[in-house]
């Protein structure tokens, strides 16, 4: 196989600097030949096992595991990291002939997109399909879930009765207005709750609901997740919609100030009495035109193994989707939750809408 | 027959002179593709969510974006033109450091500055922690304005990109007679009097150069707007692209911004009409700075430390003590490798930049050809389209290769062979060329504008080709514009963001790209190492233009 | 056979609506100095690049050495056609040293002949020492030698001067014409040189052709274009000259000052005329007789002669002033002269169809 590749490199390699002899002999067309010649010597050479990664996870402890794959496998781990929006963008243009193996992302709706763009395949992993229950997954093993994390709210505890709080749909009352805080709607996190609010209150209601919530808002959209907890604690609101594991690293920051906002507001999963919290995943999904596919699939195995789990668990206080996983203590202390009903797959069918929805009640 | 004969000629020795610059053609019109790219969207019916677009978004996209752009036009006029005559005109303490440190915020990329901005007004900042437990104020980074708003964003961009303004006023102010405004005084004009009736008249066109400099670059940002969360133009269009994964929205948004820069450049060519920036002739003598009263002129040092303050100085420093913070978890191995990556890929960029615009500004000289000039012209015109349109523009055609050349091996050969060249360093340094190659080629052009063409006859006549003419005697003598020309190229692409976010390859990681992943990932003091690298790589030519303005002034 | 032979040579520049140069035909004798002698506009620098190959001629044809270089479909470039060139600026290359200026243009011989020719090149022009300069290092005369040399060294059959003297100041300018037409005689080579000075012209030249708005209209001596001029144009260009309009009668030159006798037949009875008469062709009279009465409006002593400005009553009552010099002993009366056009120097020329630019030069 790698033999094979190398005369093919040589016969490219030939034919193009027929094509450029035909072009001209200039020395600046010279050299640029040489550089192409030699871009794609580079990029063709033959390596070892390799995998190549797509991934919108950008986390200090992705680099730390993916390494420690590298090490026990021998499967060198090539990485674009970049939003997935752009990682999908980019699949689709590269088409069949994409170099990428695996892509990774940090919001369900964009796995399942990726499926229906027929960018990903049928992962054949009893493993998987085993080790991971059904509601973290896709139906058809086209994606799997690595990683929970629930939206759920952060508010003061002084000015903010823990009774007042029930679920998303009760923010939008009269009695919130000003108070609430949430970062904008490019977020994807936002994107995907918005679905969920559609996939249970059509997109009527989920109009209403997001106006509901400009209305209340206590400030113009800005800032990440992070920020609004600050908001919180420098009083300029009340309650914020958060993704659960910032704050656990707000907790555990290496800044003192950062770890005293974090003491300051308590942590509520919305909607307990009804579907439940709203929870995304982090996923992975091999490409439909993975040339080292059984690599990713080693990956993704890798990733759902006890130890990477409880690694991801610990240092970056995101849930494990391995049911029988240790949890961290903040986690513990938080106690269990039930998480929405709504199908994960859902949320990707209504990611364009919901978008749409966004921008028609103004938020920004 | 003669006619028939002649039309032969004609036509033969037309033949001729186009194979000479056929080369050059073929370069220029491969930097021109993704132009054309953008332009061909234009004729293809538009899509659903254009229309969504235009109906609901672009309403705010446009009012966002003209806010940016008359905030911070109005921002770095003031500031710009201000401290330029304060420091041509009076005699203050501190004013020789002062000039030149007022070049200083140059080095700084705007979206660094935004982010070190933010993070030293946030909440849990030593600054907020400090008058919170000193004080008990506690609103925190909202005690005297909201940093991530458009008021913000126009804050930043006039810190960061004043500088244009200062440089060209400052050039102008230096150059200009003290005749006029010794007739002025003579006149009874006061020195305030005399700025606004006669110099800042004299100066337009140099000031709406300035602006217009500083206008595209707000036009261009990504990474600044995007971390404020301010939606323009530029965040429109990946928004469309990336969000809805509806490229011909994208193009279509970045053919209207096109049309904007356009206009811009227009705009600023008619204002300029034949005013010329130079003044020279004999009777050229350099203003005598006057010497205000001891409070005014303290005054003075005070009001031009400002903005050296804000936007280099305080920025610098946090970056300082961040990087001395993170050092021992960021800077390892992989950081030594990211700063090579960078530094190639730059040195990289800036060689084919230098290499081509030499080869067009060449082929220019000798032929004269119309064609060329007028191909070469649009060239430059990369300068003005954002990154990420430049990365639309390339990924279309370079995909379109990429298939092509699969196909042709698949035929020769079973298997299937994988993307090559769009997702290669080769890519990048393509787009990095359609982005760049303008500043490079200006350099150039103004350098070879000084080599007056009898060197080149005369040359001829001692029986030199053109190719030892190039050889021996252009590049020579163009060093400095070639070096100056590929500085400019090196630090704007060590700093460039949106393209290389889109285009780069497996395993690659710039200085820029890191410390943005860093920053949008919140955790900003880890992105000071790299960004700080980025500065000091900026502040060299920043000293290059500070010596080349006092340079002048000395020979003047 | 000539050395260089223009035919018809002529040049349109796109855009323009007459042409730069048109029509020229000239022909240069190896050993020749000839100046192109024109004021600016008149085409010369467009025919001196021709020459050279810096520029394509739009018709016509240049023959050196009997070979077409340019026209007809044939292009010969310049770096090929071994024709030295000294520019107006020298064009010296600023980041060489002298010596390596000198080299560029020998670089087809081995070191030690190329030390040689530079060393006698530079004795020639009077160089030696400054091998190891750079130009800014130089004075203007010493830039203007070492161009000179530079461009003799590879020994060319032709060089070509773009405005020798148009950048040293007046007080150097003599002793410069005859240093570098010293050194042209010397070196044996044939030089062509562009110029809007007459004097410039007449110093160096052999032979002299006269531009003007692309047309040759004259080419002799320096002589010939003086003495003999073909209108008034000419006439006026070479120093000072009286132009007076005449008409051929049968028995002379019928003026305004009254009938001046005719030598040559070749002029018809009828024909206008216009008469060339020098300041210096006036003989001054002390009594009246057969004389011009002239009141003197203006007189200036330049040194070797007065020059007198006077007003002369014409036939018709009018008056027209003539500029007379007479040898400084000579005196005349306060207000008035006498004076007598010496009848061999009147020139005749065509009628006034070209109306003289500046009738006193």
């Amino acid at each position: 196989m790698k033999e094979l590749r190398g005369l093919k490199i040589i016969r490219v390699t030939g034919l193009i600097r027929k094509v450029i002899a035909a072009l001209g002999s200039t020395g600046v067309i010279r050299v640029t030949s040489a550089i192409i010649i030699m871009t794609v010597i580079v990029s063709c050479s033959p390596e070892g096992e390799v995998v190549n990664v797509y991934s919108s996870r950008h986390y200090e402890v992705d680099n730390k595991l993916l390494a420690r794959f590298t090490g026990e496998t021998g499967i060198k781990v090539n990485l674009v990291g970049a939003d997935s929006d752009q990682l999908i963008t980019r699949l689709r243009m590269e088409g069949e002939r994409t170099r990428a193996d695996v892509l990774i992302t940090a919001d369900a709706s964009r796995l399942s997109m990726a499926k229906e763009l027929g960018l990903l395949q049928k992962m054949e992993s009893p493993a998987i399909r085993e080790k991971v229950p059904p509601h973290w997954r896709d139906s058809d093993m086209y994606w799997t879930g690595l990683t929970k994390r629930v939206r759920f709210f952060v508010y003061d505890p002084l000015r903010v009765n823990r009774d007042e709080l029930s679920g998303y749909e009760g923010l939008t009352g009269e009695e919130w207005k000003g108070r609430v805080l949430v970062r904008s709607s490019n977020s994807h996190y936002n994107q995907s709750l918005m679905s969920s609010i559609i996939a249970v209150h059509g997109e009527e209601g989920a109009l209403k609901w997001a106006e509901g919530m400009v209305a209340n808002m206590a400030r113009e959209p800005s800032g990440n997740d992070r920020d609004q907890v600050k908001f919180i604690a420098a009083g300029l609101g009340d309650v914020a919609i958060i993704n659960s594991y910032y704050m656990g690293l707000l907790h555990n920051s290496q800044n003192s100030e950062e770890r005293n906002v974090a003491r300051k507001v308590e942590v509520f999963f919305p909607n307990q009495s009804g579907r439940g919290s709203h929870v995304n995943i982090s996923g992975a999904g091999i490409t439909a035109a993975a040339e080292n596919r059984e690599n990713g699939l080693k990956l993704i195995g890798f990733l759902l193994s006890i130890e990477a789990q409880e690694q991801i668990a610990f240092e970056n206080f995101e849930y494990p989707v391995l049911p029988d996983a240790r949890w961290p203590d903040l986690l513990r202390q938080w106690g269990t939750f039930s998480a929405d009903t709504v199908s994960l797959e859902e949320l990707g069918r209504f990611r364009e809408q919901s978008v749409m929805i966004f921008n028609q009640a103004g938020w920004r | 027959m003669e006619i028939r004969k002649e039309l032969h000629r004609r036509l033969r020795r037309y033949a001729g002179r186009l194979k000479s610059i056929l080369p050059t053609l073929i370069i220029t019109f491969i930097i021109l593709v993704p132009l054309l790219v953008v332009t061909f969207e234009f004729t293809r019916p538009p899509t659903e969510i254009w229309h969504h677009f235009t109906s609901v978004l672009l309403p705010g996209y446009f009012q966002n974006t003209l806010l940016l752009l008359a905030g911070v036009g109005a921002g770095t006029f003031i500031i710009g033109t201000g401290t330029a005559w304060l420091v041509s005109m009076y005699r203050f303490p501190g004013r020789q450091f002062l000039a030149w440190a007022l070049v200083m915020p140059i080095a700084i990329p705007a979206y660094i500055n935004g982010y070190t901005w933010a993070g030293m007004l946030d909440y849990t900042s030593p600054l907020y922690t400090f008058l919170r437990e000193r004080y008990a104020l506690d609103t925190g980074a909202y005690l005297f304005f909201d940093l991530l708003s458009p008021t913000g964003v126009i804050i930043i961009f006039t810190l960061s990109l004043y500088p244009y303004v200062y440089l060209i006023c400052r050039a102008f102010f230096m150059s200009q007679s003290a005749a006029m405004l010794e007739t002025a005084s003579s006149l009874g004009h006061s020195p305030v009097r005399s700025f606004f009736r006669i110099a800042l008249p004299m100066a337009r066109p140099a000031i709406v150069a300035g602006v217009t400099l500083v206008m595209m670059e707000v036009l261009n940002d990504y990474g600044l707007v995007q971390y404020f969360g301010v939606d323009t133009f530029t965040t429109g269009i990946f928004s469309a692209w990336f969000s809805f994964g509806d490229r011909s929205t994208a193009l279509r948004l970045a053919g209207w911004l096109l049309v904007m820069v356009l206009a811009l450049i227009i705009l600023e060519r008619l204002q300029r009409g034949k005013a010329r920036f130079d003044v020279t002739g004999a009777t050229y003598r350099p203003v005598r700075r006057r010497q205000p009263e001891k409070s005014r002129a303290l005054m003075m040092s005070l009001l031009c430390s400002v903005p050296v303050f804000l936007g280099f100085i305080l920025p610098f420093l946090t970056l300082l003590n961040w990087t001395v913070q993170t050092f021992d978890g960021v800077v390892d191995f992989s950081f030594v490798r990211l700063t090579a990556n960078s530094f190639l890929l730059a040195a990289g960029a800036s060689f084919t930049g230098m290499a081509v615009a030499l080869l067009i500004l060449f082929s220019l000289r000798y032929s004269g050809s119309k064609i060329l000039y007028f191909l070469s012209r649009a060239a430059t015109m990369g300068y003005a389209l954002p990154g990420a349109v430049v990365a639309i523009g390339i990924l279309i055609p370079l995909l379109a290769v990429d298939s092509l050349v699969g196909n042709l091996l698949q035929q020769m050969h079973q298997g299937s062979l994988r993307l090559m060249i769009s997702s290669s360093v080769f890519a990048l340094i393509y787009a990095y060329l359609v982005r760049f190659m303008a500043v490079g080629y200006n350099n150039l052009e103004a350098g070879y504008d000084r080599i007056s063409s009898s060197i080149d006859e005369s040359a001829a006549s001692l029986g030199s080709s053109r190719k030892r003419t190039l050889r021996e005697l252009h590049l020579p003598l163009l060093k400095g514009a070639l070096l100056g020309g590929g500085l400019l190229i090196f630090v704007d692409v060590l700093k460039e963001l949106p393209l290389t976010l889109i285009l780069r390859p497996f395993n690659f990681d710039t200085l820029a790209t890191r410390a943005y992943e860093y920053a949008s990932d919140e955790r900003v003091a880890q992105s000071a190492p790299a960004a700080l690298i980025v500065i000091l790589t900026g502040m060299i030519p920043a000293f290059f233009m500070n010596m080349i303005l006092t340079k002048t002034n000395a020979r003047l | 056979m000539s050395l260089l032979r223009l035919h018809k040579l002529s040049k349109k520049f796109p855009g323009s609506r007459v042409p730069a140069v048109d029509q020229v035909s000239l022909s240069l004798e190896r050993g020749e100095i000839l100046a192109l002698l024109g004021e600016s506009g008149s085409g010369k620098t467009t025919l001196l690049r021709m020459i050279a190959g810096f520029e394509t001629p739009t018709s016509g044809e240049v023959f050196i050495d009997g070979r077409l270089v340019a026209g007809n479909g044939v292009f010969m470039e310049a770096e090929r056609r071994g024709i030295g060139v000294v520019f107006q600026d020298y064009a010296l290359f600023p980041h060489l040293r002298v010596r390596e200026n000198m080299e560029f243009g020998l670089k087809h011989l081995p070191a030690k002949e190329r030390k040689e020719r530079t060393e006698w090149m530079m004795e020639l022009t009077g160089t030696s020492g400054m091998q190891e300069r750079y130009p800014h290092e130089l004075s203007g005369g010493q830039k203007q030698r070492i161009a000179l040399a530079r461009a003799m060294a590879p020994g060319p059959d032709l060089i070509l001067f773009d405005e020798p003297f148009s950048s040293i100041d007046s007080m150097r300018k003599n002793q410069m014409r005859k240093e570098i037409k010293a050194i042209i005689n010397k070196s044996g080579t044939t030089a062509l040189f562009i110029t809007h000075d007459t004097k410039d012209a007449m110093a160096m030249a052999d032979r002299i052709c006269m531009l003007k708005k692309g047309k040759n209209i004259q080419t002799g001596t320096p002589y010939q274009l003086y003495n003999t001029p073909v209108n008034s144009y000419v006439a006026s260009s070479f120093g000072k000259t009286n132009l007076i309009s005449a008409e051929v009668t049968g028995g002379g030159l019928k003026t305004a000052f009254g009938v001046l006798p005719l030598k040559e037949t070749k002029w018809r009875a009828g024909e206008k005329v216009t008469l060339s008469v020098r300041p210096e062709s006036f003989i001054l009279e002390s009594n009246r007789n057969g004389c011009l009465c002239g009141e003197i409006t203006d007189r200036s002593f330049m040194g070797e002669f007065n020059e007198l400005v006077c007003e002369v009553p014409t036939g018709n009552g009018g008056k027209e002033e003539l500029v007379v010099r007479i040898a400084p002993g000579k005196s005349c009366s306060e207000n008035q002269c006498f004076i007598r056009i010496s009848e061999s120097m009147i020139h005749v020329m065509r009628g006034n169809e070209e109306e003289p630019d500046s009738a006193r030069g």
